[in-house]
């Protein structure tokens, strides 16, 4: 039995954010959780499967978010609590569905929507934040404010969902997802594991000013609900001058700061956990008094907006109060917040100053840290097969010589942008989209576009997106090349399995699905390459982009490396025959290190020489075949 | 809330754990925050690993708190302790994170950023590095831990000598039984033994030190 | 201008401006070049200072003087045909399906029999697109007889074969490629200089060489590829273009093909491979013989010795028998320093150092 599993009320574990979630699911008594992986959500259905089959219940890695929020409303409408969820792009996907399943409601199964954004993009390509989707779709939104809180919003959001036929969202971030702090255990309910689709019931938006009439209602009573919730609550000193208004992590900071200032009995701070619909009845009573409001929020200025719109409602309750925020300046409208910059908010608007080290301190091992401790550049991890791959592309397209270029989409490939991809990838943007811009840029050859176009994506990414673009450009004959870059697993997001694998989310067995056979099946001309063996895949990326008719795929297919060491040992034990490596002279001028830049590989200066650095390398071998003096030595590893 | 009686040196205590991507500082972070709970404190781990894997600087914020009043990120300047798994990293987060009372607990080999390892840029002297280090850090151990590591040709087991090392230091309110046995909890029944003697091996450099 | 001697330079300088006449000079030297289709390609940065792809490139600094002075003791001449001491008509002793006469074959196949070389720099037509090619033995040598009408990267061969250790290679080339490996063999103090391996340099005669992908561009719409199977230029005044195939020949205006010779033939001053021991090309009245110019000692020696042994035939030409030769050399020197002088108004004469005097008096 796992740590997460036990009914043990009372007891306290430290537990990951998105454990929290799960264990709230668990706690709730869920029985359907789906998902897309993506971080920082990803470890919320990671953690389900792995107990899928000890609570009876079911866990899927869904083709795509759309796909997931549907699967999991289906199980709602059978009468089973559903769990879906996804990082911040992840509900534009999903978005098309819960803007209709607002005015057909859900249930009668709980159905609860987690949404983890990723403030500063500490790993997505860019931190929108999901917070206006409560607004524009019209759910319920719940922030919690630690992992207590996402545990207790979570069992508490199932029955939320169940008391109003609607989806309830809950917006965690990366510090709360990917964090760790103590969890108090409550019992786990059994919950309703007996699904029956109700046919006497019809699930529909229609007439849709009826039905979004009916939605509003249940806002009313959502609002009545959240002015009584215990997520919201005032601390500090009563009639504070100043009082700060904040929610999710935020709030954490804003406690920390005012510790870290020694304000906590000067200051007020309104914690909201339930910002939409917003509670304005209980938000009034928290600013009464207050000259100063400060409101403490990452990224878009959601709840400043919200709390300045409830201000104008009860003006003549509160008297005139200044707001101060993202408008002001006072909190960045950027990145993550932290303590040091609300710390450094609080003291500017009470005039405290905050001074936290000294200064002279500071000035002096910064100074010495910024040159001694060089950036590290993200790149492929050593034996990574899309380093090959990207190897292979490059060498293929200067034969071509005709300027063909590369545009693709997020996942680990997205390093080729830079100098470890060899700058090989001109665009990212969302799952799938290389594919989708090709197909447009593959049908430009009418108005002179000469150069061969070629798409990249990985294996997971090609069940998510790429299958519909690929219809597109067969259906109009779009002329361009697609790479899948299929590393047998979803590995960006920490090795998940997709729908291509031949197990799934629960560790059972599932039907694989072969990109080959999908591709073959819209007359893809299409080849199955492996990135290791750099002179055939040069060879066969350059021939298929002589070929001028239709779309083309190569499957770049080679297991990602990690994924494969976890399970086995490295394939290649390396090594350097320093009598043979020339190093920088005229003839070499270092490949393996300044151009290949692999980090298994390192340029001695001194010694003027390439040594294999053993922590760091795992044994992919392709090194061996780009030394152009027979240097670099590989040998089969009979422990393999 | 409660903790059985254990005193912390600071409350709250802000202990970093820093390395680059895939040398696993959450599995140390995760053990030893789990350990402390156990203990009765409030617990906050933050992590960066959005790079993990892929090269970058990665850390772990955790932090003890008899009294709360914590978040998953610790203040600038405010850490007490900095556990690096690789030397150049614990000069980085000095620079964002040390004071003059912080104490540093260093591997010694080195994990060079791409741009050294093919040869654009220079790895900073390690001499020197260490002597910054030293001279910026109210106490300091350096612990050869990849190369206790390599001995035993594992590499991945340094993060647990580095561990046993911050065991022996004791500044935290845990015994070397407690530490072997979240040990126990934590990794699988065949790479045991390995980890137990990696972790002895890390207490007895930091003894000798 | 910088004053380093790599590969930048060489990308700025010759294949950025289209100099570049893909004779493989700078391929197989390194990771960083190759060639493909004719087109020599730079696969990734290199930033050496000095590189021997830069130093051995014949559209780079080429000194006049100074590879003259080195291969034959005298400065750079104003004969169209270069410094030579003897010229021959010549054909090969035995018969056999030779070009031509035959003189090139039959001297690569003597210098093998007799052990001079053990390895030569070849061009061999793999289908119809020429390519380098090193030959070890006297078997492989006919397989690169015949013309060929673009630029093969001959000298990666030979790059090659330093590369793998024959110590004696023999060069047969085109005069650019001929000028590359003069510079090889005429530079000190480059470490692994494949000019090291040089044992004979024999020059062909060269008007131009046609720019391979785009003389297909062309073809593609009017033959199917991959049915050609060779390309000929009768002798003036044809003024043809006859593409073979499988079905038979076709025939193109030569006006229609002329527009696909290479940008860098435009820019060569050299018709006859002035910088080899012996050029040898078509005898324009007869051709079943060649002619046979003499440059250095060591190619005297070679002739003589190839006579003794009864491999070629030869016979004193009278110099003034070379009228239309020399007038067809001269009008390709001055067409080339005119393109230099008008690509570059900058530099007097393009990649060519000097001796201004001399060339201003080709030029009048």
């Amino acid at each position: 039995m796992s740590y997460l599993s036990k009914d043990s009320p009372g007891e306290v574990n430290l537990l990951m954010g998105n454990e929290a979630i799960a264990r709230g699911a668990i706690e709730a008594g869920v029985a359907f959780a789906s998902a897309y992986p993506g971080n920082p959500s990803s470890e919320i259905i990671t953690v389900l499967g792995s107990l899928a089959q000890e609570l009876g219940i079911y866990v899927e890695w869904s083709t795509n978010e759309k796909v997931a929020v549907e699967a999991a409303a289906g199980a709602s409408y059978a009468g089973l609590r559903s769990i879906c969820a996804m990082k911040q792009n992840g509900l534009n996907v999903a978005s098309d569905f819960i803007s209709n399943a607002v005015l057909t409601g859900v249930g009668p199964g709980g159905m609860v929507l987690i949404v983890a954004d990723d403030p500063g993009g500490i790993s997505s390509s860019n931190e929108e934040d999901t917070r206006y989707f409560s607004r524009l779709l019209e759910i319920p939104l719940l922030e919690p404010a630690g992992f207590q809180e996402a545990k207790d919003m979570t069992a508490f959001a199932f029955k939320l969902s169940e008391e109003t036929g609607l989806i309830v969202m809950i917006r965690s971030v990366t510090r709360i997802s990917h964090g760790r702090g103590n969890v108090v255990y409550s019992k786990i309910e059994k919950g309703n594991k007996k699904a029956r689709f109700d046919t006497g019931r019809t699930v529909l938006a229609f007439p849709v000013p009826w039905t979004h009439k009916i939605l509003h209602d249940k806002m009313a009573v959502i609002k009545d609900k959240f002015e009584e919730s215990d997520f919201n609550r005032y601390e500090g000193p009563k009639g504070a001058d100043l009082v700060v208004v904040t929610s999710g992590a935020a709030y954490l900071y804003t406690k920390e700061a005012l510790g870290l200032l020694g304000l906590s009995d000067r200051v007020g701070v309104l914690k909201l956990g339930t910002t939409f619909p917003l509670p304005e009845d209980f938000i009034t009573r928290g600013l009464k008094g207050a000259k100063k409001v400060l409101v403490a929020e990452e990224v878009i200025p959601f709840l400043e907006a919200s709390v300045k719109e409830a201000y104008a409602n009860h003006v003549k309750d509160l008297g005139v109060i200044e707001f101060y925020g993202k408008a002001s300046g006072h909190i960045p409208r950027e990145n993550e917040l932290s303590p040091d910059i609300m710390a450094q908010a609080i003291a500017g608007l009470t005039g405290t100053g905050y001074v936290p080290v000294d200064p002279a301190y500071q000035a002096e091992i910064r100074g010495l840290s910024l040159p001694n401790s060089p950036y590290r550049a993200l790149t492929f991890c050593a034996g990574c097969p899309h380093r090959a791959t990207y190897w292979d592309l490059k060498k293929a397209l200067k034969l071509d010589g005709r300027d063909g270029f590369i545009v693709g989409d997020i996942g680990c490939y997205t390093i080729g942008l830079g100098p470890q991809g060899y700058s090989m990838l001109r665009t990212t943007h969302a799952m799938g989209s290389g594919s989708g811009l090709a197909t447009g840029l593959g049908q430009l050859k009418t108005f002179g576009l000469d150069q061969p176009v070629l798409a990249v994506s990985g294996d997971s990414t090609f069940y998510h997106s790429v299958i519909p673009a690929l219809i597109n450009a067969a259906h109009h004959e779009s002329n361009f090349t697609m790479v899948v870059l299929d590393n047998s697993t979803t590995a960006m997001t920490g090795a998940q399995p997709h729908s291509g694998s031949d197990t799934g989310a629960m560790g059972i067995p599932a039907h694989g699905l072969s990109i080959e056979k999908i591709c073959e099946s819209l007359g893809a001309k299409v080849r199955v390459l492996d990135p290791f063996d750099v002179d055939k895949s040069v060879q066969s990326i350059y021939d298929t982009i002589q070929d001028d008719e239709g779309i083309k795929v190569i499957i770049m297919r080679q297991e990602c490396c990690l994924y494969r060491l976890k399970k086995d040992e490295k394939r290649y034990l390396m090594k350097i025959d320093e009598t043979r490596c020339l190093g920088d002279a005229c003839g070499c001028n270092r490949l393996c290190t300044r151009v290949f830049k692999c980090p298994g590989i390192i340029w001695d200066r001194a010694g003027k020489v390439a040594r294999i650095d053993e922590v760091i390398c795992n044994g992919c071998g392709v090194c061996t075949d780009i030394c152009p003096e027979g240097a670099i030595i590989r040998e089969v590893n009979h422990e393999a | 809330m409660k903790h059985n009686g254990a005193a912390l040196a600071h409350d709250p205590t802000n202990i970093i754990i820093a390395g680059v991507g895939g040398q696993g500082n959450i599995m140390a972070s995760q053990l030893l925050g789990k350990l402390l709970v156990t203990k009765g404190f409030e617990v906050i781990i933050g992590e960066t690993y959005g790079a993990s894997q892929r090269g970058g600087s990665v850390m772990s914020h955790l932090r003890v708190a008899g009294k709360g009043g914590i978040s998953p990120i610790i203040p600038k300047g405010k850490a007490h302790y900095i556990i690096a798994l690789e030397p150049a990293e614990a000069l980085r987060v000095m620079g964002e994170y040390g004071n003059p009372d912080v104490r540093v607990l260093s591997n010694t080999r080195p994990i060079y950023p791409v741009d050294v390892s093919t040869g654009a840029l220079d790895y900073p002297d390690l001499d020197n590095l260490k002597k910054i280090i030293t001279d910026h850090a109210k106490e300091t151990f350096f612990v050869d831990a990849t190369d206790i590591a390599l001995r035993v040709k594992t590499p991945i087991l340094a993060n647990i000598i580095m561990l046993g090392a911050f065991a022996q230091w004791g500044v935290v309110p845990l015994s070397v039984d407690e530490f072997k046995e979240a040990i126990r909890q934590s990794v699988p029944e065949k790479h045991l033994k390995k980890n137990i003697e990696a972790f002895e091996e890390g207490m007895r450099a930091l003894a000798a030190s | 201008m910088s004053n380093a001697q790599g590969p930048q330079r060489l990308l700025t300088e010759v294949l950025d401006t289209d100099l570049c006449c893909g004779c493989g000079a700078c391929v197989g030297l390194c990771p960083y070049f190759t060639s493909f289709l004719g087109r020599t390609i730079n696969l990734d940065p290199c930033d050496k200072e000095e590189g021997r792809c830069f130093l051995f490139c014949p559209r780079t600094e080429l000194d006049l003087d100074g590879l003259s002075q080195k291969l034959f003791g005298v400065p750079y001449g104003t004969d169209a045909i270069g410094t030579h001491r003897d010229i021959y008509s010549s054909r090969a002793a035995r018969s056999g399906k030779y070009q031509a006469g035959g003189t090139v074959t039959s001297l690569i196949e003597f210098l093998f029999d007799e052990e001079m070389i053990d390895a030569a720099a070849l061009t061999t037509n793999d289908k119809v697109l020429p390519v380098a090619d090193l030959v070890t033995d006297k078997a492989g040598v006919k397989r690169a007889s015949g013309s060929k009408y673009s630029v093969a990267p001959t000298l990666s061969a030979l790059n090659r074969a330093a590369r793998e250790g024959y110590t004696r290679v023999a060069v047969v080339g085109t005069p650019c490629q001929v000028t590359a490996a003069a510079k090889m063999t005429t530079r000190d103090g480059v470490e692994r200089n494949p000019g090291d391996a040089v044992a004979y340099v024999v020059g062909l005669f060269c008007t131009w060489g046609l720019d391979y992908r785009r003389l297909f561009e062309y073809l593609s719409g009017r033959v199917d590829i991959a049915d050609i199977t060779g390309f000929d230029i009768p002798p003036p005044p044809a003024e043809l273009f006859v593409v073979e195939t499988k079905q038979g020949k076709l025939t193109f205006p030569l006006a229609e093909i002329r527009p696909f010779v290479r940008e860098s033939c435009r820019h060569c001053i050299d018709m006859t491979s002035e910088f080899a021991d012996i050029s040898v090309g078509v005898l324009e009245d007869n051709p079943a013989e060649n002619l046979l110019i003499v440059r250095t000692q060591k190619g005297e020696e070679l002739v003589k010795r190839a006579v003794d042994k009864g491999a070629i035939i030869v016979e004193k030409m009278p110099d003034g028998g070379l009228v239309h030769l020399k007038e067809s050399a001269l009008i390709k020197k001055k067409r080339a320093l005119a393109n230099l002088s008008e690509k570059d108004p900058q530099a007097a004469w393009g990649y060519i150092v000097g001796p201004g005097d001399r060339l201003k008096k080709i030029m009048d």
